[in-house]
Order: structure tokens, then C-alpha cells, then sequence
């Protein structure tokens, strides 16, 4: 297969006028559907307010931050504008749209000045524009029932981790979970149990931070910060994890696509916004009777984590790579070869929690 | 095809970072990944930096108990392996001082020993970028999808 650039830098100016008539579409679209909907959120210490142009949008795409809920009327450093042309009548205008353009190219596209951004998550049909000078970003979905399985468990991902990457907060693809005093980054490729390990560790009373994306940071000792309260699951993993059943949000299409779990509802008590990184996990499936930790080096915890990661997320900030290389540096990593007994895997984490250093500890 | 005076690193479809002494490379185009460590991290690190291929070599023959002919040889075959891999471009001008970042030369020391350089390859998360909806789409253009559900685009967990 013949292989597009991933970005092609576009004029700023087109950037900018795109990036306006997707946000003159919210205007109109809110102006059309009644008062303007505003949530607010704490996420990676940063105020980030989401403002919805009409109802339906609402509840699929926060309740995964719903964790992170704060007060309303907090000044914003981050706010995003959600419409759809379908609950709204109002249509993406040539200038917005172009799309055929963008999409040629695969995700992202970037401004010469890396000022806007713009991308499709594939395959969701959602259109992300992000202006990193003010702050203001626009999410357009063609309609609300268009919200995809990305957009239930994982919204926004790619404005977030835009924005959060130039404010020295990392989207990593990982796991977080972890005791008061600290929490493990468990990373790998699809597959490696990553999930399965975060819950197993759920359901063993440890606090959580997320199974999939997580920010990671240097404020100056490494910190994992929670992004959303939910979790995704094949259904044959679910069944390993029974006491989960309640929090699956779409039971009925376990068939079609992963389980996603909403946590916030049913471990409430259990999830936490950021928690010092003590160490990072890299995963190894096995059938053995009893979980098996042994020290690896940074360069295999490194390439466990960053491909995935940098692949996953669209306009990956250029020191993204150095960013996890930084953190990576500083905390132990293991390789855990897992047990088929998912509880014994989630007590050997505990443990080694509890022997690990804390960073500024006074010994 | 003539070789190149110096090279750089294709940026910025690529990126690298490098952790004791193994440089990790990730091609964001492709989607593949690579490693390379001992005589490839030195080479690489030369390369990256715009150190033109005669120098790398030479530095390389004072370093590692190696011949003029292998380290040459063994230079431009993993710099036409980085070419070929779009992980290295040439480049146009400005090439850097041998020196620069490259490691200091055992000039009268004791010269390590040489192993051909490896460039590891892994092409086994290259589905992330696959998941092209412009595949997906039907003849009205996106985001109109086909009836058929999006094959294989779940996403790894």
C-alpha cells in the first residue's frame, strides 16, 4: 500500500478560515437548538470547559470526564465546541468542510505555525479543529447518533492530547493503577493484557486511573494523571472479571465491539485524578500459575510505550517522543509476566507498590 | 544511484530517542519502528547529526577494531538501509563536525570491538495507520460509510 504523509501543512490563513466557519457553525447551530450547554472539568490540572450547541451530544461524550467534574464558571484554559449538523439543520460549510482534502491525506493536518490543527479520529466521522495560540477548539459530529465507540469511551482524544503535549503533559496509551501512595503505568501494544490487569486491580480495592490513556508528567517527580473513568474490554476478558458487570455500558452490542465500562458510577471511591508514577509495567501474557516481575531496562519499557502511543495519537508533539523518554528515565520498569489468575496479578502490583520508593519521600 | 555527502533525519515523519546506548526510531508515515544498538547507535547517531559518510567511517575505523574497507562498507550499507527506510534524507547543506555528539575517538586507546551494524525492524503495530476510513467510505464521499461495517477497526486495547 502505497503510504500518504501522515501531515501536509496547509496556508495558516485557510487553517484560520476553516477554523473559523467550524466554529461559526457552533454559533448557528446554538443559536438554532436553544441555550448553549456548558460542562467544566478539571483534566490534567488544566480548566477545560466543553460547550454543547443542543442536548443530545451531552451525556455520550462527558460522561466519561465526570470524575473530573468541576465547578462551572471556572476560567477556561481549554474550551471546546461541540455541534452536529443533524440535531441542528445546520450544515458544514464549504469553507469548514473540504474534507475530501483533509481526509486524502489521512490525519493530521497542520498549519505551518502549528497553530491549528485539525484531524479526523479514525474511524470516527467527528471533525476535530484545535487553535493552540487561543485555546478555543470545535468538535463537529455529521449527528448525535454518529457518536462512535471511540467517542463513548474516549472522547476528544485528539484535542487533548494536542493540548496537553505542548503543556508538558503526555496522552500515553496505558494503564494507570495504583495505592495512595502511588500508582504503575502498565504498557504495551493491543492485546498484552493492559486492560485486564487495570481491573483485576479495580476490583482488588487499588485506585485507578485509567486502562487505556492516561497523561503522564514531570511536576518535577513523575505523575500520571486520570483522563477518563472508563474502561474497554472484549467480552471474553469481561467474563473473566465478573464483578464488573454492572458498570458495562453496552451489553447489548458485546457482539459487535468491546465492553465499555462507565466506572465513575460504581467505583467512585476508587478513581483518582493523578497520582504519583512509581514505576512503569510491561505486560507479557503467560499461563503461569503465579505473576512474575522482573526488572527490564527503560529502552524496552520505552518501546513498549511510545510506538503505540505516537501511532495512536494523530499530530504527536515533536518532543513527544522525549517527553516519555523523560519520565521513562526516572522510575524503575518491570516486565510482569502475568498469571492466568487475574487477582494474584493485581496483589503482585500491590506489593511491589509498596516496597517502591516514593520520589521526595523522606526516607 | 551517487551517495549522498551527509544525511538527515526525515523529520517530521520520524523521531528517535535514545536510552542507554540503544536509539529507539519510530516512522509516524509507516507506522514501523526500529532499534539499534551498539555500532548502529554510534553510526546512527553520527548520521542523524549531518556527519558526512567519510567521516563516520573514519571515526568508526578509530573507535572499533575495524578496517578502512569494512567501516566504509559497513557505513554505506546501513546508511543506504536508513535511506531505504525513509528513516534518513540527504541533506542539503551545513554538515556537522565529526565530533559533534559523536562520541569521543579512542585516538591511542584501546579499540573496541566491531559487530556489523543491525537495524531491527517492527512492523507489528503498522494497523493503527491502516485504519484509512478513505477505504471506507461510499461513492458520495466521507462521511458517508458503505453499508459494509468498517472492517478490522476496532481499536487494540
Amino acid at each position: 500500500m502505497a503510504e500518504a504523509p501522515r501531515t501536509k501543512p496547509l496556508d495558516n490563513a485557510a487553517e484560520g478560515q476553516r477554523f473559523a466557519a467550524l466554529r461559526s457553525g457552533f454559533d448557528q447551530a446554538a443559536g438554532r437548538s436553544g441555550p448553549i450547554i456548558e460542562r467544566s472539568f478539571c483534566i490534567g490540572g488544566y480548566a477545560v470547559r466543553i460547550r454543547f450547541a443542543n442536548t443530545g451530544l451531552v451525556e455520550p461524550l462527558t460522561l466519561p470526564f465526570r470524575h473530573l467534574e468541576s465547578a462551572p464558571g471556572d476560567a477556561a484554559d481549554l474550551t471546546i465546541s461541540v455541534w452536529d449538523s443533524a440535531s441542528s439543520g445546520t450544515r458544514l460549510s464549504a469553507a469548514a468542510g473540504n474534507l475530501r482534502e483533509h481526509h486524502e491525506f489521512a490525519t493530521p493536518v497542520t498549519s505551518p505555525a502549528g497553530g491549528i490543527l485539525t484531524a479526523y479520529m479514525r474511524p470516527n466521522p467527528g471533525l476535530s479543529m484545535l487553535d493552540m495560540h487561543t485555546g478555543e477548539a470545535v468538535y463537529w459530529l455529521p449527528g448525535a447518533s454518529d457518536v462512535a465507540f471511540e467517542d463513548r469511551s474516549s472522547p476528544f482524544r485528539g484535542i487533548l492530547s494536542w493540548w496537553m503535549s505542548r503543556r508538558l503533559r503526555q496522552f500515553v496509551h496505558g494503564a494507570a493503577v495504583g495505592t495512595e501512595r502511588g500508582c504503575v503505568l502498565i504498557v504495551g501494544k493491543g492485546g498484552s493484557g493492559k486492560s485486564t490487569t487495570a481491573l483485576s486491580c479495580l476490583l482488588e480495592g487499588m485506585l485507578y486511573l485509567g486502562d487505556d490513556n492516561c497523561l503522564v508528567s514531570l511536576d518535577p517527580d513523575p505523575f500520571a494523571w486520570s483522563v477518563y473513568s472508563t474502561a474497554k474490554l472484549h467480552a471474553h476478558n469481561l467474563r473473566r472479571l465478573p464483578g464488573l458487570g454492572d458498570a458495562i455500558a453496552n451489553k447489548g452490542r458485546l457482539h459487535l465491539e468491546k465492553g465499555v465500562l462507565l466506572l465513575n458510577d460504581h467505583f467512585t471511591g476508587q478513581l483518582r485524578r493523578k497520582l504519583p508514577l512509581l514505576a512503569v509495567i510491561v505486560p507479557e501474557v503467560s499461563h503461569a500459575a503465579r505473576p512474575a516481575l522482573r526488572a527490564c531496562s527503560s529502552m524496552e519499557a520505552l518501546t513498549a510505550l511510545a510506538p503505540s502511543t505516537l501511532l495512536q495519537l494523530s499530530a504527536a508533539a515533536p518532543d513527544s517522543l522525549k517527553q516519555m523518554a523523560e519520565i521513562i528515565r526516572r522510575v524503575p520498569a518491570f516486565k510482569m509476566a502475568l498469571s492466568e489468575d487475574v487477582s494474584a496479578n493485581a496483589r503482585e502490583l500491590r506489593a511491589l507498590l509498596d516496597r517502591l520508593p516514593v520520589a521526595g519521600a523522606v526516607p | 544511484m551517487a551517495e549522498p555527502h551527509a544525511l538527515r533525519v526525515n523529520r517530521p515523519n520520524v523521531v528517535d530517542e535514545t536510552l542507554d546506548g540503544e536509539a529507539l526510531i519510530v516512522n509516524l508515515g509507516s507506522g514501523v519502528y526500529y532499534s539499534i544498538a551498539g555500532t548502529g547507535e554510534v553510526i546512527w547517531r553520527m548520521l542523524s547529526q549531518g556527519v558526512p559518510l567519510i567521516a563516520v567511517a573514519e571515526n568508526l575505523q578509530q573507535r572499533f577494531d575495524v578496517t578502512a574497507e569494512d567501516a566504509s562498507a559497513a557505513v554505506g550499507a546501513f546508511a543506504g538501509q536508513l535511506l531505504a527506510e525513509e528513516l534518513l534524507v540527504p541533506a542539503d547543506a551545513d554538515v556537522a563536525d565529526v565530533n559533534s555528539g559523536s562520541g569521543t575517538s579512542s585516538a591511542g586507546g584501546t579499540r573496541a570491538p566491531w559487530a556489523v551494524p543491525e537495524l531491527k525492524r517492527y512492523a507489528d503495530m503498522q494497523d493503527l495507520l491502516l485504519l484509512d476510513p478513505v477505504h471506507d467510505v461510499n461513492e458520495q464521499g466521507w462521511p458517508n460509510a458503505n453499508a459494509a461495517p468498517l472492517a478490522g477497526t476496532e481499536r487494540r486495547g
